[in-house]
């Protein structure tokens, strides 16, 4: 074997190398308390390199030749006190499944079995991009109405009360990654705010949320190009905020002070340093990420009179809920469905209604899937 | 006797400026007066810096185990070093991701490839269903309920002609979805809890007499 001190090719026999006299077994962690207490689970393994070892745990002889892809060194004396020591070679060392406790996988299944998921999958994924070309094509189903629920409508009884000369702080904290789904909900919003003219201060927890918001607002122009009734200042921002919960505490008691340049923060939003977060009428999070919601939560809405509004996707909507019907989150927007509804609500044709027919035929593709699915199982289980 | 060997004195430090800062946190708090505020806020940025600092010696450090493996003809590492110098510089750059080179990297390479990665997951996730979704008892019947009513509650079309569908969907979101998540919410923030007195609290007997027969065990 090769030691990890000294780089050598060295016997792989002994504690120690030949050449340096460095340790070849790194020190043994003890076993977890939880597992010595209940017995339910097997101490963990430690994994050096290239060897899987344990003093305390004698593998099932068994187990070994037939799970591990290895040949097992003849047992010698000592390995036979210590307990099983299994040489790995150097991919199965890299494999991080391998540290997570016996048995090991199993092995893999033979060339035909794994090809016929690959069929599976591609006959998916063709069809559902079929779909998606299809219905945006044709969006035959664009002028269907929208299911409206009421945070929807208090989301936009919120923006629409705001006072002329209002500042709206709006959040940026998601990623290009989930901008197909927040720019959906950000347009209708963003749409709204200007349509009042109030001031939006714009920042981000996330090293890509001023891009994401410069397209944001790009794409919203876009649409907005439409409406003659598009008017409101500038929007300032306060760029990237890095430090997450202490970004926002920092945040809570001076916008100005927490981002990267105060005097330019200064300067753009027409702010002082003194004060704090409540200078701001209504805060707008568009958050693909249910940490961040949750600090914002923690840090800002709790301690503030200002109220938060959030305009999460649907992935991390659910986890939000509770905070919303604590009134700790005035209003909860999530993903595609309430983002048509808000679009109903401004009497607007933007990109979520765009949509319609796609989302509708990818729903059904997916409940199609899950129902033949079901049905399989189900007559499997009467067969078996 | 205080042992101040080499090892003590920086876990000693570390425990110092841990409770100088919650304190201070802790009185911002509870009074708002003027000197924590300030106070508070010069430790958040040193917070902030130092997690900086720390966040970069850690990319550096696994540019470095790349550059390693890439001498070595990894194709892998040698795709993600060339990455990290050529976002790296195109960040320094005037402007950063908003022009130049820096913008069109984002336009062009890193938006539609990060969109297409995500794009991806509800394929998987309808061939994963396909595949592994099993109605053999009562909880499969459950998951199965559950998945079809949202669903169909969110299907824009069907929502809007049969509205009562939207409205299940929406009950099932508020009631049981929204318990569960306040149970996981609750717990952990109780267990947090927990965890801090019993590490903080000196033993009493009873605890005691638990460790001893843990560590008996």
């Amino acid at each position: 074997m090769i030691c990890p001190h000294c780089g050598q090719e060295t016997p792989d026999v002994g504690d120690v190398c030949e050449h340096c006299g460095g340790a070849l077994l790194p020190e043994v962690r003890p076993p977890r308390l939880l597992s010595q207490i209940q017995g339910l689970i097997l101490p963990e393994p430690v994994i050096s390199v290239g060897r899987l070892h344990h003093p305390d745990v004698t593998l099932p002889p068994a187990l070994l030749p037939e799970h591990l892809d290895v040949v097992l060194p003849e047992p010698e004396p000592q390995a036979a006190a210590e307990g099983h020591v299994v040489d790995l070679d150097e991919e199965a060392d890299d494999g991080a499944g391998q540290q997570e406790g016996f048995p090991p996988p199993p092995p893999p299944p033979p060339p035909a079995l794994q090809a016929q998921p690959n069929l599976t999958m591609a006959i998916i994924a063709s069809a559902m991009l079929a779909l998606i070309v299809a219905g945006s094509l044709w969006n035959v189903l664009g002028n269907a109405g929208a299911a409206m629920r009421p945070a929807v409508k208090e989301a936009y009884t919120f923006i629409e009360i705001l006072p002329d000369d209002a500042q709206v702080l709006v959040a940026w904290d998601y990623d290009p990654a989930t901008q197909g789904e927040m720019r959906l909900l950000a347009q209708p919003l963003l749409h709204h705010l200007q349509r009042r003219g109030v001031k939006i201060v714009s920042m981000s927890l996330r090293p890509f949320g001023p891009d994401v918001a410069t397209d944001a607002m790009a794409f919203s122009a876009r649409w907005q190009a439409l409406d003659s009734r598009s008017l409101g200042p500038a929007p300032s921002s306060l760029g990237f905020i890095p430090g997450d919960a202490l970004a926002l505490r920092s945040l809570a008691l001076s916008p100005v002070l927490a981002s990267s340049q105060p005097s330019m923060s200064a300067q753009a939003t027409g702010m002082r340093q003194d004060e704090t977060v409540e200078r701001f009428d209504l805060v707008i999070e568009f958050s693909a990420d249910y940490a961040s919601s949750r600090h914002w939560i923690e840090q800002v809405a709790v301690r503030s009179s200002s109220r938060l509004l959030v305009a999460a996707s649907g992935a991390i909507a659910p986890s939000l809920r509770p905070y919303e019907q604590s009134g700790q989150i005035r209003a909860l927007l999530a993903g595609y469905p309430d983002a048509l509804a808000y679009e109903s609500l401004l009497n607007q044709v933007g990109p979520a209604r765009a949509q319609v027919t796609a989302q509708t035929l990818a729903l059904f593709f997916i409940l199609g899937v899950v129902l033949l699915a079901a049905l399989r199982s189900i007559v499997g289980r009467f067969r078996s | 006797m205080m042992d101040l060997s080499s090892r003590s004195v920086p876990r000693l430090l570390a425990v110092l400026m841990a409770l100088t800062s919650g304190l201070l946190a802790l009185g911002n708090y509870f009074f708002g007066l003027a000197i924590f505020t300030t106070a508070t806020q010069f430790v958040l940025k040193v917070t902030v810096l130092t997690s900086g600092a720390a966040l970069l010696m850690a990319a550096l450090h696994l540019a470095v185990r790349h550059v390693t493996r890439a001498r070595h003809k990894d194709v892998g590492s040698l795709l993600l070093v060339l990455g990290f110098v050529l976002m790296f510089v195109a960040g320094l750059a005037p402007g950063g991701f908003g022009a130049g080179l820096g913008g069109w990297l984002y336009r062009w390479l890193l938006v539609p490839g990060m969109a297409a990665l995500f794009a991806l997951l509800p394929i998987f996730l309808a061939y994963a269903l396909f595949r592994h979704l099993s109605v053999r008892d009562t909880g499969g019947v459950l998951f199965l309920l559950g998945l079809v009513i949202v669903l169909m509650g969110q299907t824009p079309a069907l929502a809007t002609k049969v509205p009562a569908l939207a409205g299940l969907r929406h009950s099932l979101l508020i009631g049981p979805v929204a318990a569960a998540f306040r149970g996981v919410i609750l717990g952990l923030s109780l267990g947090a809890l927990m965890a801090i007195i019993l590490k903080v609290v000196p033993r009493s007997g009873l605890m005691r007499r638990a460790g001893q027969q843990e560590d008996e065990a």
